[in-house]
């Protein structure tokens, strides 16, 4: 059996530092954790150090693979952690227990996602997926002097128990089909085997199972209530990093392990993605609160990304990948600007933002490209991204889901500039400048600045995504 | 590189203006300045070279922009003798108006603004002169109508400045329309935006002949609509609402030639649709005979410059039209010195007196020598007298014309020649000679305006003898490599290089001389306080001080009842059926959709199981029933 260890360097890197931080917490007083934040971001530059020029290949006897899909996703991954330690730090007044702690779960949880990333076999996905679940449900409910928190937390946990059950079920159906774990394996039994019923049930039920992560129908119930309720990092890092990770599971499971029974889960794929567009977008709508807005509108998006698995081309991967780039870049500016306003002002309703623009131009102006880039206006990333996604269905001949895609893109207009609106147009119930501190601010230019050249000049990262979409058929 | 510093100094400056300096004046004036100059000597090699080696090969540079499966659109830089030229022509006036702006726009409460506005139009200039492909040069299209809205509407306070920026926008609009459809035309029938790459598949006979004439007359659209030529002229005399040193940058000098610089850069497309270019040189004819009757018919001194513009870019036009594309080019770069020397001049004069109207100066010629000299100077050039650059560029469009054969044209031409004698001579006897009619006590303007004015008006003299017929290479050769194609072919109907015509010559001077003549002891005998013309023939002055009423047609049957009919049409059905039926409809039904589907978070952890687990049975019904 080859070992190959080398391959997870970046991976032990990560946990390195989490173990170092855990250690280095029982040596500190009582107080601010910033430094942890800021030895956490250094660990996390490590593993990317680390990921420069990694080679490709198989470890662990061909349960982990490194190729240049699980590249691209362990960057995003590394990026993400990035920003979120450094939303954590600019939260962490807000956290009275166990600040050290929240740091090193948060990095846990991204190892395990890193190692999702690179699972081959459903066995070893299985164990990564509870990895990330269980350092998630902790962080949920982190915060337990605040009774909301507390129950997404509960809610979460419960929720999640449910979702895992069906997916393992759904595991065991398909071991039975196939008689093997490795997706690999389970593709080469199935070439010749035809859609007998219990495939099919556990088709079902392994997809359903795997909606629980990306918040779409019909898993999606935990989203609003958790998304309002968790610490805000956390609902950044469940809206960045867990669709995330979803969608490289998915894709490694329905394009490589059942890639040859395509037909049943294109069928079932479309109709969840349909649902959750058609969902997510509507019920956004009358929403108050910015975080469940967010919620509400991550169905949605989770819709689009469906929309391109159901397209099951290199076309439709690609297309993935560069949304979730967009929306990775989006999504974290707008908790960033999110944090700073509630450190300000102790609220997240969208009425509350009224005026913001001349309060501080900067954190208006970063919700209005972040939200306009997820609701898909040119010249912003978020434009690129969907006008992929869409062309990626049509293309696969999918008209009635472009169609609600397109439609859907309009009711998200709708939603979205109602906060722009706010922003901008109404006037300030206080006038007093929200002060944000240089490093944000920079921070802020960066992620702005990322959002808008994605949108401008998208050739170069749209041939870097595809020439890796290909790997994936 | 350099190549792409040329484009990207000037939108830095402005928007470093923009965000920064607005505050400090002096440093927004200085940047600006320092901006276009730094163009400048980029450009200057380039031109320098140029002599020794008049059948460059062209450099290219692109990268790719957007790339997806059936649409790649590249950004990227051309550089021929033709973009050289232009690029020479924008970046030499346009520092020069730079400069005489600083002295022009002293103490004016928006400095900061109107230089910002500048720098932004030579950014959007400069990348219509470098594209290398079609969507390229539509973006930067724009983008100096953006530059030239914001300019021309500079006195946003005055009502008249405003409506002439949106006057300008929206009939540029109409022209563009028509661009943008034979851009896509082109792209249906070739696949591609680039120009080597068109111009390769036209030679190769790929596209059929309807085609090209479709796509050559839809491209023309834009350049009637940006060079303002017939009917949709009517925007030009309006912009000169702008403060002056625009109207000379951009209304004349560079801008409004960008639809003849676009003309020339597809010439190989008008090549192989000689129907269309029957089109084109009628447009640019019957402008340029409109324009200079109109001319005549005027008071106001930057007006009647306007319309003498009007009337040489529809001698340029005219020079496309009949296959001399050369001439046309050669003409837009004498045109870009002696016009913008006329403004910078009138603007001078304005300073002076405070007024526009001719017919409240006179006898400035002792109180303002410089100007006074330049400006005359400048006419003689416009006129196309012997041996002014005028003189040379006009009798190459000419001799053009009348070796293609058609004589209409020709003596279209000559017509427009002497009509603009006469008032030319007349602007300048009434504006310098004459009796004095100004109030105040007019003064010579600071030496940061003459001084652009002598350069200039060193141009406006000696420009021509880089036509001149016994240089080799003259002009001509240079223009003629990039006309006959950017590949090495000959288009059908194009001759660039012309011959030097001693009986077109000799007519025209004495036509020129003529009108001189004629209008020179009209106007400047002592004693007429206004317009003869509008004694001796009070329904021919009243049709050209109206310009043939065609803004009057404009307004009142297109705007009046076209525009107005249909929108009261519109209007009714937006308003009950689209708006308060369809979209209040739409929007109450989505609304209660949303409210209703809230409800069904309910925030009870047993209800959420209960979706789920009914969601699974759902779709596992759904899909049982499908397989």
């Amino acid at each position: 059996m080859q070992m190959n260890l080398q391959l997870m360097t970046p991976e032990f890197v990560m946990l390195g530092t989490a173990f170092l931080l855990l250690i280095l917490e029982l040596f500190m007083f009582r107080g601010s954790r910033k430094v942890t934040g800021v030895i956490g971001i250094i660990g996390t530059c490590i593993a990317g150090y680390t990921l420069i020029g990694a080679g490709t290949g198989k470890a662990v006897g061909g349960l982990f693979i490194q190729d240049t899909v699980s590249i691209f996703f362990k960057w995003l991954f590394l990026v993400i952690t990035v920003l979120i330690l450094y939303l954590v730090m600019m939260y962490e007044e807000k956290i009275r227990n166990w600040r050290g702690e929240f740091y090193v779960l948060i990095i846990f949880a991204i190892t395990g996602m890193m190692f999702l990333s690179s699972i081959t076999d459903f066995v070893g996905f299985y164990v990564s997926l509870e990895f990330v679940a269980v350092c998630l449900y902790v962080l949920a409910a982190f915060t337990n002097d605040n009774p909301l928190t507390v129950e997404a937390g509960l809610k979460y946990l419960v929720t999640g128990a449910l979702a895992s059950g069906f997916l393992v079920y759904g595991i065991s159906f398909i071991y039975g089909a196939s008689g093997a774990t490795g997706f690999v394996e389970v593709a080469q039994s199935l070439k010749t085997a035809d859609g007998n019923g219990f495939l099919i049930v556990g088709i079902t039920l392994l997809v359903i199972g795997l909606t629980f992560k990306i918040s779409s129908i019909p898993f999606h119930v935990w989203a609003p209530d958790v998304y309002q309720g968790a610490p805000t990092p956390v609902t950044a890092l469940l809206a960045a990093s867990s669709k995330a990770a979803g969608f490289i599971v998915i894709m490694r499971i329905l394009f490589t392990g059942l890639i040859h029974i395509k037909a049943e889960w294109i069928m079932l794929v479309s109709l969840i993605s349909g649902a959750s567009l058609i969902f997510g977008n509507l019920a956004a709508m009358p929403q108050k609160d910015i975080k469940r807005l967010i919620a509400y509108a991550g169905i949605g998006s989770a819709g689009y990304l469906l929309m391109a698995v159901a397209a099951a081309s290199a076309l439709g991967a690609g297309a993935i990948m560069f949304y979730l780039l967009t929306y990775v870049f989006a999504i974290l500016g707008s908790f960033i600007a999110i944090v700073a306003f509630n450190n300000s002002e102790g609220s997240d309703l969208v009425e509350s933002y009224a005026g913001l623009s001349r309060r501080s131009p900067l954190l208006a102006a970063t919700l209005f490209i972040g939200l306009l880039s997820i609701a898909g206006i040119p010249p912003l990333g978020g434009f690129i991204a969907k006008f992929y996604i869409i062309a990626a269905a049509v293309k696969e001949g999918l008209w009635a889901l472009a169609v609600i895609g397109v439609v859907m893109a309009v009711v998200a207009m709708y939603y979205f500039l109602l906060v722009v609106k706010s922003m901008y147009l109404r006037p300030p119930k206080n006038t007093d400048p929200i002060r944000v501190d240089l490093t944000t601010r920079a921070l802020l230019y960066f992620i702005n600045a990322v959002t808008i050249f994605l949108g401008v000049y998208p050739g170069p990262v749209t041939d870097w995504v595809m020439d890796i979409a290909r790997v994936l058929f | 590189m350099d190549i792409w510093a040329l484009l990207i100094i000037p939108l830095v400056v402005s928007v470093f203006i923009a965000l920064v300096a607005r505050k400090n004046e002096e440093l927004s004036s200085y940047v600006s300045i320092g901006a276009v100059i730094t163009g400048f000597f980029i450009v200057l090699p380039y031109v320098l070279k140029l002599p020794g080696d008049p059948n460059m090969h062209p450099i290219e540079q692109a990268f790719t922009w957007i790339d997806i499966p059936g649409l790649k659109v590249e950004m990227g830089t051309l550089i021929d003798p033709l973009s050289i030229i232009m690029l020479f022509i924008v970046t030499f006036v346009g520092s020069l108006i730079h400069i005489y702006s600083r002295g022009y726009m002293h103490g004016d409460p928006g400095y900061s603004r109107f230089f910002a506005c500048l720098s932004l139009f030579i950014f959007a200039m400069l990348g219509i002169v470098l594209s290398n492909n079609l969507i390229m040069i539509y973006i930067f299209w724009e983008l100096v109508g953006l530059a030239s809205y914001l300019l021309i509407g500079y006195y946003y306070e005055k009502p008249s400045a405003a409506d002439a920026a949106k006057k300008a926008f929206l009939v540029n609009r109409i022209g563009d329309f028509g661009f943008i459809l034979g851009i896509f035309v082109i792209f249906y029938a070739t696949g591609t935006f680039n120009f080597i790459e068109i111009e390769q598949h036209i030679a190769a006979g790929h596209v059929s002949s309807g085609t090209l004439t479709l796509a050559a007359l839809l491209i023309f659209c834009g350049a009637v609509g940006k060079s303002a030529q017939f009917p949709l002229h009517v925007w030009l005399p309006d912009a000169m609402e702008g403060p002056t040193p625009v109207s000379a940058l951009i209304h004349a000098a560079t801008m409004v030639a960008a639809g003849v610089y676009m003309l020339a850069r597809t010439s190989f497309l008008y090549a192989a649709a000689p129907d269309a270019m029957v089109v084109v040189a009628y447009i640019g004819g019957f402008t340029a005979l409109m324009a200079a009757l109109m001319a005549l018919g005027q008071k106001d001194i930057k007006r009647i410059i306007a319309f003498s513009t009007l009337s040489s870019l529809g001698y340029m036009v005219l020079a496309i039209g009949v296959g001399g594309t050369g001439a046309g080019m050669f003409y837009l770069a004498t045109h870009a010195f002696f016009k913008a020397l006329l403004f910078l001049g009138a603007g001078s004069v304005i300073h002076a007196c405070h007024s526009n109207d001719i017919w409240e100066m006179g006898r400035l010629y002792p109180k303002m020598k410089a100007t006074a000299v330049t400006f005359i100077l400048g006419s003689l050039a416009m006129v196309g007298m012997f041996p002014f650059s005028g003189f040379w560029s006009k009798d190459e469009i000419l001799s053009a014309t009348f070796e293609s054969g058609n004589y209409f044209l020709f003596a279209m031409g000559v017509l427009t020649a002497f009509i603009t004698a006469v008032f030319m001579s007349k602007l300048v006897a009434v504006t310098f000679f004459g009796e004095k009619k100004y109030h105040g006590h007019p003064h010579e303007s600071p030496y940061v305006m003459t001084v652009p004015l002598m350069i200039l008006a060193v141009f406006a003299v000696i420009a021509g003898f880089a036509g001149f017929p016994g240089l080799e290479p003259n002009f001509g050769s240079f223009i003629h490599t990039a006309a006959s194609g950017l590949l090495e072919h000959g288009g059908r109907g194009v001759h660039a290089e012309h011959r030097f015509n001693f009986m077109v010559a000799s007519l025209s001077t004495v036509v020129v001389l003529g009108g001189l003549v004629l209008g020179w002891t009209i106007y400047s005998r002592k004693g007429m306080k206004s317009d003869v013309m509008e004694e001796a023939l009070p329904f021919t002055y009243k049709l050209l001080e109206n310009r043939f009423y065609i803004d009057h047609i404009y307004d009142t049957y297109l705007v009046g009842w076209l525009y107005n009919g249909m929108a009261r049409i519109l209007n009714y059905i937006e308003v009950n059926i689209i708006i308060n039926f369809v979209i209040n409809g739409m929007a109450y039904f989505t609304r209660q959709t949303g409210k209703g589907l809230r409800l069904t978070t309910t925030g009870q952890l047993q209800n959420y199981a209960f979706v789920m687990v009914g969601g699974v049975l759902v779709l596992m019904i759904i899909f049982a029933a499908i397989f």
